[in-house]
């Protein structure tokens, strides 16, 4: 199930930038397409599609997507707006928000992590419990 | 009425094999206009400003990219003047892009003439309509050209493409993309593609998104190379061996200077800068194509 999700987050094609293995990236990468990292990255990366993090990656970074999946490296916060995955052998050191969390058994994560819930009427009063008690007649 | 521009050494000569026969095609199209012949370097530039000052406004490119480039750099900025092409180079990414596939189809795109308007870049002072290559592709350029040759072209081209392919080592470069970041690679080749469209599922040209696209094959086996060389075949380099970013403008630098080959002709070297330029080209496409 969560092979089945990575694929669906990041799909091959499109205006999809890629970073290969054996390259370094320095600096704010900003796009409007998918992202996929297989080297590593330093700097700040901000897309409206989605990233995937390979699993020999290595992103020092903070990361701002639709979407995420971790199969290596991220050492910064990931700010996801939908969902964040990170696979057996990712790891995230950062904090992270997102819609929907998905981490498998053997992935490494430590920060805080914040999902964010629908958004409550602040103005409306705690309406108070009442209990029925039921009271006998005295004489 | 329609001007063609024949660089009779493209494709090792291959319009004279079938000029006869491209004549009277374009006459039962009823397309049949002045031919002219380059007959050396700048020939082609000369022969092009020479059909504009007639008041030609087809001008058709009777060779492969390098004919075309050629051509363009002379009609841009000129908004009446729309390029046609026949392709009968060496390479021919450009017609491939526009669905321009054989002399013969070409004839028939020229006579239904839809004119589409496609994005340009802009190096060294010159425009260009396909890409920019530095590497193995910049330098496997100068070769390519026998591989149309005769047997005796053939066989040379087979050696320098074994010899080459033994001996390249890879380039370390730094590219820098928008002025935001930064990429670091060992390259075995780097393309900066405008409308080069490349065998490959991941990597998406589109030539009127106002995007330069830059693919870096990194390090990869000798036999690859060979094969890549030899096919023009990159389908058998793994992903992790490419990376693709797309810019408006791209530096590139190497340790040392290294040959920079653009539309297929190598016309400067590194450092280079490389960015989608501000005028458009009009030429004639097919009604299928890649974009």
């Amino acid at each position: 199930m969560f092979e089945k999700g990575r694929d669906e987050i990041v799909k091959p094609g499109g205006s999809e930038t890629i970073v290969g293995a054996s390259v370094k990236l320095k600096g704010n990468l900003r796009s409007d397409g998918d992202i996929l990292i297989e080297g590593v990255v330093t700097g700040d990366l901000k897309t409206k599609g989605s990233v995937r993090v390979g699993e020999n990656a290595n992103v020092i970074a903070n990361v701002k997507a639709e979407n995420v999946a971790v199969s290596g490296s991220v050492q910064g916060n990931v700010e996801v707006k939908d969902r964040l995955e990170i696979s057996s052998t990712g790891r995230v050191l950062g904090d992270i928000s997102a819609n929907v969390l998905s981490i498998a058994p053997g992935a490494v994560f430590t920060g805080k992590c914040m999902m964010p819930e629908s958004p409550r009427d602040e103005s409306a009063q705690p309406t108070p419990e009442i209990e029925e008690v039921e009271v006998a007649n005295e004489k | 009425m329609y001007y063609y521009i024949v660089n009779p050494a493209a494709g090792g000569s291959k319009i004279n094999k079938i000029q006869d026969k491209l004549k009277s095609r374009l006459r039962a199209l009823g397309i049949m206009g002045e031919f002219v012949k380059s007959t050396g370097p700048d020939d082609v530039a000369k022969l092009t400003r020479m059909g504009i000052e007639k008041g030609y406004k087809t001008i058709v490119a009777v060779g492969g990219d390098g004919t075309i480039n050629e051509v363009l750099n002379e009609t841009i900025g000129n908004d009446k003047v729309v390029l046609g092409i026949i392709p009968t180079g060496t390479t021919n990414d450009l017609a491939d892009a526009l669905g321009i596939r054989g002399w013969y189809a070409a004839t028939g795109i020229l006579a239904s003439r839809k004119v589409e308007e496609i994005d340009l870049g802009r190096v060294a002072g010159r425009y260009f309509i396909t890409s920019v290559a530095i590497g193995f592709d910049a330098e496997f350029s100068g070769i390519k050209r026998l591989a149309n040759g005769n047997i005796l072209e053939r066989a040379m081209f087979g050696t320098k493409l074994l010899s080459k392919s033994a001996s390249f080592r890879p380039i370390k470069a730094k590219l820098k993309f928008d002025g935001n970041y930064e990429v670091e690679a060992d390259s075995f080749s780097i393309i900066v593609s405008n409308s080069k469209f490349f065998p490959l599922p991941f990597v998406k040209t589109a030539p009127k998104d106002n995007l330069l696209d830059t693919v870096v094959i990194t390090k990869i086996p000798g036999y690859k190379m060979l094969r890549y060389g030899y096919l023009s075949d990159a389908s058998s380099i793994e992903l992790p061996k490419i990376s693709v970013f797309h810019s408006e403008t791209i530096e590139i630098e190497t340790k040392k200077p290294k040959e920079v080959a653009v539309d297929g002709q190598i016309v400067t070297e590194t450092p280079v800068k490389i960015k989608m330029a501000d005028k458009k080209l009009k030429v004639i496409v097919a009604r299928k194509r890649k974009f």
